[in-house]
């Protein structure tokens, strides 16, 4: 459960194993390309585990799935693509082929395959994961071909608030384990954005490549397990490709501070506007005992009862 | 001769018992699944599950009673939509993943003013065995010419022996679920 010093030990994990990962790797010249997704990979892991996600199989949860089968394909797919020159088509065949399976991988079980109540039939299966697929493919082509037109340790940045923002959102939505998971995730992004931007080249496709899976995977089991709404979802979803104004040229003759300061709040916008909405929505839905009893208690609370 | 009547008596017998194994469809409108947990050791929460579904059989042999419910997930009820949002999340009861309770006896025996039902207890993908007695057992007609009868009980769960761990501690880990619930006779 969300406890902010957890919280904090999981980030510094997941920075210092992406830390780690990357500096190991631009030591060995052949593994560099290859270690920036694996470092954003291995930082979520080490963040999941250090909060206590410690699996007692493959499949039988969400966050199993997620981070067991999804984000470690998503790390081999971008490690390769990072080794490999394929054409774009052929990339984005790659891509797409792991964006369509996410769905279903990380559905696997729930009411929305099986057809219970609440869940999916027929058609509306079909429809809802080729929806599913496309919605995690598109932004992680768009995010690709900004990273090459415009090399950036920005995207990166942009992806670590967004799944900051996610995260507190996810919580406030009712799962709180899930939530949590895209803390680290941001500490293992922002690490990776510094690291590659000192040690190597200012992008860094592969780590922004799986960095979105991830956090497209807890928007995911957001809202299909817990009560992350639609617009909540599609908003935090959308927030890192506003990093496109980048390459809008009006802007482009633009001073490179002025341009990031607009870039940084055009971003922050709607993801202050979701993470305000969704607070406003857990108080007014949470209801305080008394008159003057002060603010519901916290999962901090509860924790630090009896202490 | 003789043989033929032996079986006629043991036909005749066996109508009358199979006669008189009543089967019962559960009423959903009076049926109550109610759920109760510590609060930091102060206090107890409860909750109920709206949509429940199920079915009974009273035999004049009680090894022959039977009785299965299944409660939906979703229709987790405590009176707060916010602490009703999380109880579905995969950190409580996962909805999504195990849209069902189950509960289908597998040995009833007669007590006093009931039965001591022991069943496969089926909680967040763990089936369990549970036992709880079930006193009761009157019968009415209401409304005219509609024949029920009904139980009540209780039993307790341990909530981590079916894999549900969160905050074990300031929230109890026992659970004391009481049924009490009609059925019409089919």
């Amino acid at each position: 459960m969300p406890d902010p010093v957890a919280i904090l030990w999981a980030m510094t994990a997941a920075g210092a194993v992406a830390a780690l990962v990357l500096l190991a790797g631009s030591r060995l010249r052949e593994a560099a390309v290859t270690s920036e997704p694996l470092a954003v990979g291995l930082g979520f892991l080490a963040g999941a585990w250090m909060l206590g996600f410690h699996p007692r199989s493959l499949l039988a949860t969400d966050q199993e799935r997620l981070l067991l089968v999804v984000v470690p394909l998503a790390v081999v797919v971008e490690s390769w693509l990072a080794r490999v020159s394929l054409s774009p088509a052929r990339a984005a065949l790659l891509r797409g082929s792991l964006a369509l399976a996410s769905g279903p991988l990380v559905l696997q079980g729930s009411v929305y395959l099986t057809g219970g109540a609440g869940g999916w039939s027929g058609w509306e299966r079909l429809l809802y994961l080729l929806a599913l697929g496309m919605l995690i493919l598109i932004p992680w082509l768009s995010l690709m071909r900004l990273q090459q037109l415009e090399p950036s340790p920005a995207i990166g940045i942009a992806l670590a608030a967004t799944s900051l923002a996610a995260g507190i959102t996810t919580m406030l939505s009712g799962y709180a384990s899930a939530g949590q998971l895209a803390l680290p995730l941001a500490a293992a992004l922002v690490t990776a954005a510094l690291v590659i931007r000192t040690a190597t080249s200012p992008g860094m496709p592969g780590a922004v490549g799986v960095g979105w899976i991830c956090l497209a995977g807890i928007l995911v089991i957001g809202r299909f397990f817990g009560s992350l709404t639609t617009l909540h979802g599609l908003l935090l979803g959308a927030a890192p490709l506003l990093c496109w104004l980048a390459a809008y040229r009006p802007l482009s003759a633009w001073q490179i501070w002025p341009r990031r300061l607009l870039l940084v709040a055009l971003i922050l916008l709607p993801l202050g506007t979701v993470v305000w909405q969704a607070q406003g929505s857990f108080v007014a839905h949470s209801g305080s005992p008394l008159p003057g009893a002060g603010p519901a208690p916290s999962m901090q609370d509860y924790l630090d009862f009896g202490r | 001769m003789r043989y033929a009547m032996t079986s006629v008596m043991v036909l005749a017998l066996g109508l009358v018992s199979v006669a008189r194994a009543d089967e019962y469809a559960l009423d959903p409108a009076h049926a109550a699944f109610d759920f109760k947990i510590q609060h930091l050791g102060l206090s107890w929460t409860s909750g109920r599950f709206n949509a429940v579904e199920g079915a009974f059989r009273i035999d004049p042999k009680p090894a022959d009673c039977a009785f299965a419910v299944t409660m939906q997930t979703e229709s987790i009820d405590s009176g707060n939509k916010q602490r009703d949002d999380h109880l579905r999340s995969p950190d409580w009861f996962n909805a999504k993943q195990h849209p069902q309770i189950t509960f289908k006896s597998t040995a009833v025996k007669p007590v006093e003013g009931g039965y001591e039902v022991t069943g496969d207890f089926t909680m967040h993908g763990v089936t369990k065995p549970v036992s709880l007695v079930l006193k009761g057992g009157g019968s009415a007609e209401f409304p005219k010419g509609v024949q029920r009868t009904g139980f009540t009980g209780s039993t307790v769960l341990k909530r981590s022996e079916f894999g549900m761990n969160t905050m074990v501690g300031p929230i109890g880990d026992d659970v004391q679920l009481s049924v009490s619930f009609e059925g019409i006779k089919k």
